[in-house]
């Protein structure tokens, strides 16, 4: 089993819609897919039309495994379950903070899936707290949205270094270009330079502005199955060839 | 929580049955599929009693797990011909081990094929997120053809959902559907009035203690008679090679029983059909040797070296083609006026049978007295069995196995459950260590013969008395390492414990020395 982490310090640059629309691709070549939403917000879960059960408090789901069992539910596509967000996640961050081996939590809390699922997509909410650091540690690739903006570059540089300084290994994580407009000048230029200049590896598959993929939230319904032909579509497919590789995953 | 399975009356529509299901919330009805299933396994059920069948569907055969309804194994199907043995199967694809291991030699048969009809729906909370499926499949089938039509009804759970399911099998149950208990398969064959695992080449007839002895021989003889009959038209047909068999043992069966009824019917009366059984037994004989032989190509050829092999195939091309013309003469025997003449007559017999004079003592008395001289006869002659006694001696003492071996196998049923069984599991053991050993006496007697008038000239003759050579050292060997083991496959039944079970089966008077 993989743990691939879709994570930003940032809101709105496209996890949720990333960690949806990657879940949904992969269940579609058979991998058996889980998908975590950790976001108190729910997205991802609001895309897949499921609600928590009232009893699957974050406190509770740290605690008893069972819990974790029961809270899991099918989404409508085959091979893709989702374990909902609750409301309660917004305490995720103190919860953790409650338990011993906070750090390290996460991880431990998703080994038991492993005989049911070959992959678990987490989507992260925007902090660089304990939450981000349990996530770290779980995660066999974290994927990072990067908006072409130039003050994304220093973003980008801030987790690398938080990363080293967590002693995490830097192939672990990875960036890709969210939200890309190539008719804007800026754009076009960062997609050339920045990859040179970072020392976080990127993705070769941008995800560009994408009509579609904002209309999931009338529909919902990842892209990848009401467009599946549209541009913004066909690079998400791209991007999880990528991912799927970085991931030692077989083809 | 797992899918379960309704039978649906042809009454109900299935629209309506979705809708009770779905209750207070939506439903939406999806794409129907339309497809058609075949179903095979081998005469003897030899797929079924493993839990499996074989199935035709989608232009692919697959293996299926009968008890989760799950695909074991696939290959796509290649045009042409079905495959009839193991052996047609692609070598390279996912069938042909676990199929070879199940079917061994026999072939497949067609059970059943039905033209399917699949309705699905989903049903949708207020969210308008899919909470439940369900799928109605309605099986025609077409060969053979009833009017009969299957519904099954299939509430497939979805994660998290439960619920909504366990309310769906409650309106189920309300409508009055009954649970589908067995498997689709056994739905299906019922549906066409099939029997599934209703033939067995082993011998099993259930008697009480009390019957007459006359009683039992004609339970015992009318089962055998069946078994003929049934293998009849296989064998005919050369489906395989085992119809044949089949339809021999039930002979020799009943031509033991003779033997071990001896005095329960009256001698003068049998003694026609013991002479004519024993005769049509004969004639089986040579097609029986040439199935032998031919079923063991691949074995013998693995036990000479790779460049003495092809110096058997002419042999083998000789024995195909005799084998084709003793199939011809058996198919005009079972053909005869007087075969059909000898069935009639002997089922006539053992609809009443004239009685001898032990007629009216109880199968289990029988039992016991017979079974206490066999079990004897057999421990007197293998202990006289020493390292240098003759071959001849081992064979004497496998007929005397195989005596008792039948007459365990007709009584079983009038002994305490399970005690028979074990007995013939030590008996088995020294029966197969005989059994191997007449074999290869038997197979290098012909060896031997084929060896002074080998056939062919020139260099074809050099090449077929080497392999014949290098064949006839093979067997040797394997000769003495299977002499050798008999005195411990001897002991094994010998044991002391084994010969006092015996006697407590045959009552007080104890068996053996
Ligand atoms: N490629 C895209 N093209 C157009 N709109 C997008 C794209 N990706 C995301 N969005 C929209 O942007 C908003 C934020 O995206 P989301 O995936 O929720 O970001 P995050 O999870 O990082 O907060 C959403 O309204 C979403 O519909
Ligand atoms: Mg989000």
């Amino acid at each position: 089993m993989k743990v691939l982490a879709l994570y930003s310090i940032k809101g709105g640059v496209g996890k949720t819609a990333a960690a949806v629309n990657l879940a949904h691709t992969a269940a579609e070549e058979g991998v058996r897919t889980l998908l975590l939403d950790l976001d108190a917000q729910g997205a991802a879960s609001f895309y897949f039309r499921v609600r928590a059960r009232r009893k699957s408090t974050v406190d509770r789901l740290l605690e008893d495994r069972d819990r974790v069992q029961r809270a899991i539910r099918a989404t409508d596509y085959e091979h893709l379950d989702i374990l909902p967000a609750h409301e309660s996640f917004r305490r995720l961050e103190r919860a953790l903070d409650a338990v011993k081996k906070s750090r390290s939590r996460l991880a431990r809390m998703l080994k038991p899936q492993r005989r049911e699922y070959d992959l678990v997509v987490i989507d992260c909410p925007p902090t660089l707290t304990l939450v981000a650091e349990a996530v770290f540690r779980a995660a066999d690739l974290v994927l990072v949205p990067v908006v072409p903006t130039t003050l994304s570059e220093r973003t980008l540089d801030m987790l690398r270094r938080e990363f080293k300084e967590q002693g995490l290994p830097r192939e672990r994580l990875r960036a890709f270009f969210s939200l890309v407009d190539r008719r804007k000048r800026l754009h076009r230029d960062m997609l050339e330079d920045l990859p040179r200049r970072s020392k976080v590896a990127f993705c070769r598959s941008p995800i560009p502005v994408s009509s579609d993929i904002e209309r999931m939230g009338l529909g919902r319904e990842p892209v990848t199955r009401f467009a599946p032909q549209s541009a913004g579509a066909l690079a998400v497919l791209e991007l999880w060839w990528e991912v799927r590789r970085a991931l030692g995953m077989r083809d | 929580m797992p899918q379960t399975t309704f039978l649906v009356p042809s009454d109900l529509d299935g629209e309506s049955v979705a809708a009770a299901l779905a209750g207070d919330e939506t439903l939406e009805a999806e794409p129907s599929r339309e497809y058609r299933v075949r179903f095979f396994d081998t005469f003897d059920w030899r797929l079924h009693r493993a839990g499996r069948t074989l199935q035709r569907h989608d232009g692919s055969w697959q293996l299926i797990d009968l008890d989760r309804d799950a695909v074991v194994a696939e290959d796509p199907a290649r045009p042409g011909p079905w495959p009839r043995f193991a052996w047609d199967l692609d070598p390279d694809g996912e069938l042909r081990r676990p199929l070879g291991k199940l079917m061994k030699m026999r072939a497949l048969l067609h059970l059943v094929t039905a033209g399917c009809v699949r309705e699905r729906w989903v049903v949708r909370n207020r969210d308008a997120k899919i909470i439940l499926r369900l799928a109605l499949t309605g099986f025609t089938p077409e060969k053979p053809a009833v009017d009969t039509r299957l519904r099954v009804l299939e509430i497939h759970p979805l994660r998290g959902y439960e619920r909504p399911a366990r309310l769906a099998d409650e309106a189920a149950t309300r409508l009055g559907l009954a649970p589908m208990t067995g498997s689709l398969l056994d739905e299906l064959l019922v549906t066409v009035g099939l029997e599934p695992r209703g033939y067995t080449s082993k011998f099993r007839v259930d008697m009480a203690p009390t019957l007459s002895a006359i009683e039992a021989f004609a339970v015992i003889g009318r089962h055998l008679l069946h078994t003929i009959r049934q293998n009849e038209s296989g064998l005919r047909a050369d489906i395989d090679t085992e119809f044949l068999h089949d339809f021999r043992v039930a002979i020799r069966r009943q031509r033991s029983a003779f033997n071990h009824f001896r005095g329960v019917v009256d001698p003068a009366a049998l003694a026609p059909y013991a002479e004519r059984l024993a005769d049509l037994g004969r004639r089986t004989g040579p097609l029986r040797d040439l199935d032998v032989y031919l079923l063991d190509r691949e074995r013998y050829r693995s036990l000479i070296p790779a460049e003495l092999r092809d110096g058997l195939e002419p042999r083998f091309e000789r024995l195909a083609a005799e084998r084709g013309r003793e199939l011809a003469q058996l198919r005009r025997t079972l053909g005869s006026a007087e075969y059909r003449d000898l069935m009639r007559g002997w089922s006539d017999f053992l609809a009443d049978p004239p009685p001898g004079g032990l007629a009216a003592i109880s199968i289990l008395d029988l039992a016991r007295k017979r079974l206490r001289k066999r079990h004897a006869r057999v421990l007197r002659d293998g202990r006289a069995i020493g390292p240098d006694s003759p071959d001849e001696a081992l064979h004497r003492l496998r007929i005397q196995c195989k005596k008792l071996r039948y007459l365990l196998e007709f009584t079983a049923s009038v002994f305490p459950a399970g005690e028979v069984d074990d007995l013939i599991s030590h008996l088995k053991g020294l029966q197969d260590n005989l059994g191997e050993f007449n074999d290869l006496s038997v197979q290098r007697a012909d060896l031997r013969s084929a060896l002074a008038s080998p056939s062919g000239r020139g260099q074809a003759r050099v090449q077929e008395a080497a392999a014949l050579g290098g064949l006839l050292t093979a067997l040797h060997a394997r000769h003495h390492e299977v002499r050798d083991e008999f005195a411990a496959a001897f002991a094994d039944f010998a044991d002391p414990a084994v010969t006092r079970h015996f006697a407590t089966l045959c009552g007080k008077e104890a068996t053996g020395s």
